[in-house]
């Protein structure tokens, strides 16, 4: 069975935030507005996050697009108490809005930030709605909900793969951010097939994940910069 | 006191209104009968449900496919002659549909129907014997019942096989 | 109700708070709410609509980046890459991917209208697309009845090429010779008013960035705001990790760490404006080490070492410009950096080949004027960079194009074409540039050289970024007419008359010429993707039509008044070219390329059906293959040569009557030991003069475009304000980056809101304490500060523009915004 991962070369990474905006568009994350972002509640299940180290002169700044990380040891599953976010059999750890309660415990025990809750009511301006995804539900205000490797094109991809009798493809299936990455720095594959593309990049010493001491086994895996 | 009045009434006609629809039966535009396309004329379920082996989607036919067998009068049934009357005004015939997953779910017809083969009554019951069109839907789809169905034919029951 | 049970009630409840919410939609018509969109979207699937990827071309820059839209039923969903595309293989950027929020933006200008109040007051009566024609017909045709089609003002920033042709034809044939280009008035063209001085190239150059070892950026944010976005990410790319063993260096040099400086191996920070001096000092280490090309220096250059003109005039090379004008200690002083950097820098540059030095090309809002970037461009020729595969390529030429057969105008509008422009463009001097538009202001207003009858607004929006916004707008309030096409109500169609609203690029034909990184020609079509989600007509077919109510000859050029056939006709021109191919697989263009370049003509399509069909649906045409030695075209200078010493400056400069000429050397020299003459001929530092009292003003504030709205013509997208300073953690407000030590001193803290104060004016905004700031430098963002256009754009920030310094460009007389002094004042709350 396959076990869906994320490689991200840092390196490669422009850090243009295509992804951030293709994840906005693909998964029908309600529209920010001046408000919301004062109160730091608008909605990215993926982000770009600056990383500043050092001081001036010496100033550095790491850039890195930080979606979910898909531990294989969520710490956020085991707190939800109506089992509204679990790990599937492929490694996707998904978050079913019609379950959740909106207790945000999850959110306070994702170590990554990731997960996000529906302050308000998820509105469009009229006419803006013709812009949904069809294959996406629309969440509602008191849920949390956060990045889902975009799992219903896995839903599609599985079901044409299927109904035309083969094999799930490497190309059948990438998220959306990974899609339109302009740097082709985003990789998505399976991380159980050792001749897989992110299996081969995930061996590759420059491989890193974040806060791997919290033994959370992210399956996004970065690669750093430099040689 | 005109007020409270006013707040009477308009509980008043909400719960009629309501109650009227959860009570009330669905009204099918036309008497359709599943039992003489199915059974006596033993026609597949795809002829009109079209996508129901290729698609996601198993739809329901628009006027378009009722007409083309429709466009003289096999029989002497006035329920006939609305498809004809729908179709001269240019209109969709407005069926009620019965059956749906919530917009939350993922359900692929094909998949069920052509990959995996199950029959159309595991999840539609008897709907093909009706002689009229039921007011309900003659079996409820649960999510227990997915599961139980997945569970025994062990296919995934993860969530987010479904779940979107 | 004794019958009720429990499950009814609490149906009831349910029924009753849905009721209650529906009731509050009510109130709020222009919202639709997430919970209504999901039973809409359930319930819409008795028969789910058909669902096809259309190809395209994105329209949000002039990238010309080739997209894929996914339309379900009559509704655009999404917008990806078109893989076949040879500029964005696939791939699009953020700007791309939110052009769904281009099309379904709700602030849209929904239909014509026509000015009931006074001007600018915002009152409009909707009107019918028959009315506004004939409306504007009428006054169109008034003025040319009275022999003044001149008086006839277009201005355009349209990316789009079919409109822009149309728009050239039709003021021809109305008999107006002023159709004045206006994108953004701040220096749009960048590096190609430099790079033309010294390679004599008006189609500019294109950088191979994925086959280059080290790339020198000086305060080029080419990461952020790039000629063409995704091409240069994929160049990026493969820059730092598609070549075998080789890791492409960037040293990145500008006085604030941008993206792009974060994303480099090196940051180098320099004061603001000194990138010239900087890239002269290094021209000089590369000389006195020898380390420059010497073949290319002997063979392709002119005006390296010291020469003699025709007359015997001894005029000094380059070379003894550098060790005379730039030694070390005075670049040291000049721009801050350390001398063992500078050496390093210049080393680094002899090491590694192939390598690449880029200047500040994208946006207008930097510091190098044309002397900085020629300085820069310099250092390409001196390491033999200049048409070598990961170096400079010139771009090569596009095919021809045209749509239609030419036409004669009529003696009305060769009267009206005779005339000068009212930006003087072409004259005088102002003879190198073609258009002016810094200058319509004070022309309009002073009736020179004659008055103007009629404004038509095609794309521009001068009231936003033009230098002088009050002065612009004292110009126009007194015309006449004024006519917008915009399809957004921005600040300047605010003032308009009548609006003829555009549809966006998802709603119509469009044809764009754009190039790749390789200098091949890529010819885009993008078709419409869905029906006009509004009243909006293509404003090109509007022109068509407006056109064919006219007199004959007017009428006469434009046979059609379908975008679309002259789409079709102008595929007919490249076809009958011969060249190129439509776009396919990399494979199938790689063999292509093998049978050109062993001389085999590609016939790929005999018959043009199919070559239109085949363009059309794989998104357009390309030449995959490239000329790289044709020196002629690369090198198209007067002396054939890569000019240190430009002879078109030269030439320039001499037909100045010596007044002007006088004021032009006053204004381009700065202190030199050589002859004014000479210096304003070759490349020289030029860091601006600070205006301003510094024991006031103690700081310098040096602008930047945001990256994430650089390029837009329309900001109202809530999906790119919220991204606009992620780095600072700001969005949806203007944000001064500042120096933790400056902060320190200034007593400001993180989130306070300041008044950043300049000679010029004064602003509000948001205190972002930032270590990749220089000590006493503030950094200020550009593109925020709308007045107008929408919900998401209208009053959120500042326009930075209106405080800072500009300066006019050299011969061109673009409009450069400068950095300049400014002070903090705290704010009160």
């Amino acid at each position: 069975m396959a076990k869906w991962g994320m490689v991200i070369d840092l390196d490669k990474c422009s850090a243009c935030q295509a992804c951030v905006v293709a994840c906005q568009a693909e998964n029908n994350i309600p529209n920010s507005n001046p408000e919301s972002a004062a109160k730091g509640r608008n909605i990215h299940w993926l982000e770009m996050i600056p990383f500043i180290e050092e001081e001036y002169p010496n100033t550095q700044m790491k850039l890195v697009p930080r979606p979910c990380m898909h531990c294989e040891h969520p710490p956020c599953i085991k707190v939800c108490p109506v089992g509204a976010t679990q790990i599937s059999s492929e490694g996707i750890v998904g978050q079913i809005n019609a379950r959740c309660i909106g207790c945000r415990y999850c959110t306070a025990a994702c170590p990554y930030t990731v997960k996000s809750f529906n302050w308000f009511k998820p509105q469009w301006a009229k006419g803006m709605e013709r812009a949904l995804n069809p294959d996406v539900t629309v969440r509602y205000n008191g849920v949390v909900e956060k990045c889902t490797f975009c799992h219903h094109r896995l839903q599609k991809a599985k079901d044409k793969a299927r109904y035309e009798g083969r094999e799930l493809g490497p190309d059948d299936y990438i998220p959306a951010c990974v899609q339109t990455c302009p740097s082709e720095a985003m990789y998505f594959g399976d991380l159980d097939n050792p001749k897989s593309k992110v299996a081969i990049l995930a061996r590759s010493r420059r491989a890193f994940q974040l806060l791997e001491d919290l033994g959370t086994h992210p399956k996004v895996i970065y690669l750093n910069e430099g040689v | 006191m005109r007020q409270n009045l006013f707040k009477t009434i308009f509980f008043t006609l909400v719960c009629i209104f309501f109650i009227g629809e959860g009570a009330g039966a669905t009204e099918q535009p036309i008497q359709y009968n599943h039992y003489k396309h199915t059974q006596e004329l033993e026609l597949e379920c795809s002829m009109c449900h079209q996508g129901v082996k290729d698609k996601v989607r198993a739809t329901i036919p628009s006027v378009e496919v009722c007409i083309e067998c429709h466009s003289e009068p096999v029989t002497d049934s006035p329920e006939e002659e609305k498809i004809r009357e729908f179709y001269s005004k240019g209109e969709e015939i407005p069926w009620q549909r019965l059956f749906r997953v919530p917009e939350h779910v993922f359900f692929s017809h094909r998949r069920h129907v052509t990959v995996a083969g199950i029959e159309c009554e595991n999840c539609h019951g008897d709907m093909a014997k009706r002689t009229k069109p039921p007011s309900k839907a003659p079996m409820k789809i649960s999510m227990n019942k997915c599961l139980a169905c997945h569970r025994k034919l062990q296919a995934k029951t993860d969530c987010v096989s479904c779940h979107r | 109700m004794s019958n009720i049970r429990r499950r009814d009630f609490l149906k009831i409840l349910t029924g009753a708070s849905s009721f209650g919410l529906a009731y509050s939609y009510g109130l709020f018509p222009n919202i639709v709410e997430g919970k209504t969109l999901a039973k809409q979207m359930a319930d819409a699937s008795l028969r789910p609509p058909e669902e096809k990827w259309v190809s395209s071309l994105c329209q949000q820059c002039s990238g010309g980046c080739g997209i894929l839209v996914r339309v379900y039923g009559d509704r655009a969903v999404k917008i990806d890459g078109n893989p076949l595309h040879p500029i964005n293989r696939g791939k699009v950027c953020a700007r791309g991917q939110s052009g769904l929020q281009y099309l379904y933006d709700p602030d849209r200008i929904k239909g014509p209208m026509l000015r009931v109040g006074e001007r600018g007051s915002g009152n409009w009566k909707q009107i019918s697309w028959d009315e506004a024609l004939v409306s504007a017909g009428e006054k169109l045709k008034e003025l040319r009845k009275q022999g003044k089609p001149n008086s006839v003002v277009m201005l355009t920033g349209s990316q789009d090429k079919l409109a822009q042709d149309v728009s050239e034809r039709f003021m021809a044939a109305y008999g107006s010779p002023n159709l004045v280009h206006c994108g953004s008035d701040h220096a749009a063209t960048g590096m190609v008013p430099a790079i033309n001085m010294m390679q004599g190239w008006e189609a500019g150059v294109v950088y191979d960035i994925e086959a280059s070892s080290l790339i020198v950026s000086f305060n080029s944010a080419f990461l952020e705001t790039p000629w063409s976005p995704v091409q240069t990410f994929q160049a990026f790319g493969k820059f730092r990790r598609g070549q075998d063993d080789v890791r492409g260096k960037l040293i990145q040099i500008e006085p604030r760490l941008s993206v792009t400086g974060a994303k480099a191996d090196t940051w180098v920070p320099i004061r603001p404006g000194t990138e010239g001096v900087l890239a002269l000092g290094i021209a000089s280490m590369l000389v006195l080490e020898r380390n420059y090309d010497e073949d290319f220096m002997a063979n392709r250059t002119f005006g390296f070492e010291d020469w003699t003109d025709k007359k015997g005039v001894l005029h000094p090379g380059f070379k003894t410009m550098l060790i005379q004008e730039y030694p070390i200690s005075r670049v040291v002083r000049e721009t801050g950096v350390p001398r063992d950097t500078i050496i390093s820098i210049s080393r680094d540059l002899a090491r590694h080949q192939p390598a690449l030095v880029i200047g500040n090309d994208a946006d207008g809002v930097g510091n190098q004027g044309i002397y900085n970037r020629m300085a820069i461009h310099a250092l390409n020729a001196l390491i033999g960079s200049i048409q070598k595969t990961g170096g400079v390529l010139s771009r090569a030429r596009t095919p021809d194009l045209s749509f239609l057969a030419p036409f004669k105008p009529d003696a009305v509008a060769a009267a009206g074409l005779s005339r000068p422009r009212v930006d003087g463009a072409g004259k005088d001097v102002y003879s190198l540039a073609r258009n002016v538009p810094a200058r319509l202001a004070e022309r309009i207003q002073k009736k020179q050289p004659y008055p103007v009858e009629a404004l038509l607004l095609n794309g521009a929006n001068p009231l936003f970024n033009s230098h002088d916004p009050e002065q612009f707008l004292l110009a126009i309030k007194r015309l006449p007419t004024i006519i917008s096409f915009s399809s957004f109500m921005d600040e300047t169609t605010q003032y308009a008359d009548l609006i003829l609203p555009d549809s966006t690029y998802l709603e119509k034909w469009q044809l764009s010429s754009a190039h790749t990184l390789k200098g091949n020609p890529v010819v885009s079509i993008g078709q419409p993707v869905i029906d006009p989600v509004y009243d909006t007509r293509d404003s090109a077919e509007v022109l068509m039509s407006l056109a064919q109510t006219m007199d004959k000859s007017v009428a006469g050029a434009f046979p059609t008044a379908k975008s679309q056939d002259l789409i079709k006709s102008s595929m007919k021109t490249l076809h009958k070219a011969g060249k190129g191919t439509s776009f396919g697989a990399p494979l199938e263009e790689l063999w292509t390329k093998l049978l050109e370049r062993s001389g085999w003509k590609v016939r790929s399509h005999e018959q043009f059906e199919k070559f239109l069909m085949d363009v059309q649906g794989q998104g357009g045409w390309w030449d995959p293959v490239y000329y790289q030695w044709e020196w002629k075209r690369v090198l198209g200078t007067p002396s054939g040569k890569f000019e240190f010493y430009s002879l078109a400056a030269s030439k320039y400069i001499r037909s100045l009557k010596s007044m002007e000429k006088d004021v032009f050397l006053e204004k381009t020299t700065e202190m030199t030991h050589l002859d004014k003459t000479d210096t304003a001929c070759m490349p020289h530092g030029d860091p601006g003069v600070l205006k301003g009292n510094e024991s006031v003003y103690n700081l310098e504030l040096n602008p930047y475009s945001i990256p994430i709205l650089s390029g837009l013509s329309h900001t109202n997208q809530a999906w790119l304000q919220d991204i606009t300073g992620f780095h600072v953690y700001q969005n949806w407000h203007t944000w001064v980056e500042i120096n933790p030590e400056t902060a320190h001193k200034a007593g400001v803290h993180n989130g306070d809101k300041v008044w950043v104060e300049s000679l010029q004016g004064k602003i509000v905004a948001k205190v972002r304490i930032y270590d990749g700031v220089m000590p006493d430098v503030i950094n200020l963002p550009v593109g925020l500060g709308h007045k107008t256009g929408g919900r998401w754009t209208e009053g959120i920030g500042e326009n930075v523009l209106q405080i800072l310094q500009y300066k006019k460009e050299p011969f061109t007389g673009e409009i450069r915004f400068t950095r300049c002094r400014a002070r903090l004042i705290k704010a009160t709350a």
